[in-house]
């Protein structure tokens, strides 16, 4: 006995209704569209089939790909803008790392200087100026610089002098007033 | 053509699907062979045609993807079943998620669609059967589905879905007599 044959005893015994249905043959009443199966082969097969191979490019082909992009238009504007960035970028920070000393139109001569504390001689001490011109005369100016000269120790520097430096001291100089 | 293609037996589509250069060719002969017996199967488990074709294609390109490790423990034909029941009840849990919350909510909703469903041409006792299989059980669905519109014999159902001869009988049994208490109803 063939399946289908099974089928419709074992309805005929539970289902008399049912198995009127099945004896009438008509099916579920489902459709598919017309050329379907076809087409659900192409689709289907255009699904799992790999893509067409992609042709090899060489180091060479891709370097003239860039190069040929890097060169329209709006990319070489681009490019040429970042370029000037760069440039006045760098002259900027050279110009900005030089000292004043190292301009030469800032540097002050010796005249310069002395118009200076001409121009402000009330602004200094008179002692500090005495002592200093003195030092330069020793060649202590330093040292005078490092300690500025009060009473005591204008004081111990007599007392530490002997009578030669003293009057070395005030050799050439004259009081007259 | 038609012929040709149903006397090609699985071991030699099998044979060409694993040659190489061949494998094209082979997969289009088991389309050739099983796409509207699967497309059916499917079919009668989602119902609408669209869905149906979208779990068919689904269903063939995991076949293509799979069939190199195909074994042969079991015949191509319960694998292929095999493949397009899972995709199909998969398909089912997923529309079920998002859709109606009971069984005689989603037998509704389906009827109205298949009223208003173009690929879909059944008279009141077609949609009243339709309507019958909804409100069964999932594995009772299945059941009925693969026996009364397949005509699948037990043993064929039992290797495709791994349940056991008796409990398939059980289930259609049950089945059938829900469907038939429905369409008694409707009738009357």
């Amino acid at each position: 006995m063939s399946e289908k044959e099974n089928i419709k005893t074992e309805l005929e015994d539970l289902a008399p209704t049912l198995a009127k249905l099945k004896a009438e043959n008509l099916g579920t009443g489902f459709q598919v569209p017309p050329s379907y199966f076809r087409q659900l082969t192409t689709d289907i097969l255009a699904e799992v089939q790999p893509s067409s191979p992609v042709p090899s490019v060489t180091w060479y082909d891709r370097l003239i790909r860039q190069l040929s992009t890097l060169l329209q238009a709006r990319p070489a504007l681009a490019l040429a803008s970042v370029i000037v960035l760069i440039l006045a970028g760098m002259w900027f920070l050279r110009t900005n790392s030089l000292s004043s000393n190292d301009v030469p139109g800032l540097a002050l001569n010796n005249e310069e200087l002395e118009a200076y504390v001409l121009a402000h001689i009330e602004d200094f001490d008179t002692d500090l100026l005495i002592d200093i011109y003195t030092a330069e005369e020793e060649g202590k100016t330093e040292e005078i610089m490092e300690s500025p000269l009060l009473e005591e120790n204008l004081d111990n520097l007599l007392l530490e002098m002997d009578e030669e430096e003293f009057e070395s001291l005030f050799e050439g100089e004259s009081f007259d007033e | 053509m038609q012929t040709a293609v149903a006397d090609i037996t699985d071991e030699q589509i099998l044979a060409l699907v694993k040659e190489n250069g061949q494998q094209e060719r082979g997969f289009r002969l088991l389309l050739q062979k099983y796409q509207e017996r699967l497309y059916w199967h499917i079919r009668h488990m989602v119902v609408e045609h669209e869905d149906a074709n979208d779990v068919a294609q689904n269903c063939f390109i995991k076949v293509f993807r799979g069939i190199q490790r195909f074994e042969g423990k079991s015949s191509l034909y319960t694998w292929l079943y095999r493949i397009a029941t899972n995709e199909s009840i998969t398909f089912l849990k997923k529309k079920k998620k998002r859709g109606a919350d009971s069984l005689d909510d989603e037998a509704l909703l389906l009827a109205e669609r298949l009223k208003a469903d173009v690929y879909f041409d059944g008279n009141d006792i077609q949609l009243a059967l339709q309507k019958a299989i909804q409100l069964l059980p999932e594995k009772q669905r299945i059941v009925f589905q693969m026996r009364y519109f397949q005509e699948m014999s037990y043993q064929q159902i039992s290797e495709i879905l791994g349940t056991s001869v008796g409990g398939l009988k059980a289930s259609y049994h049950h089945a059938v007599k829900k469907i038939e208490r429905s369409l008694t109803e409707t009738e009357g």
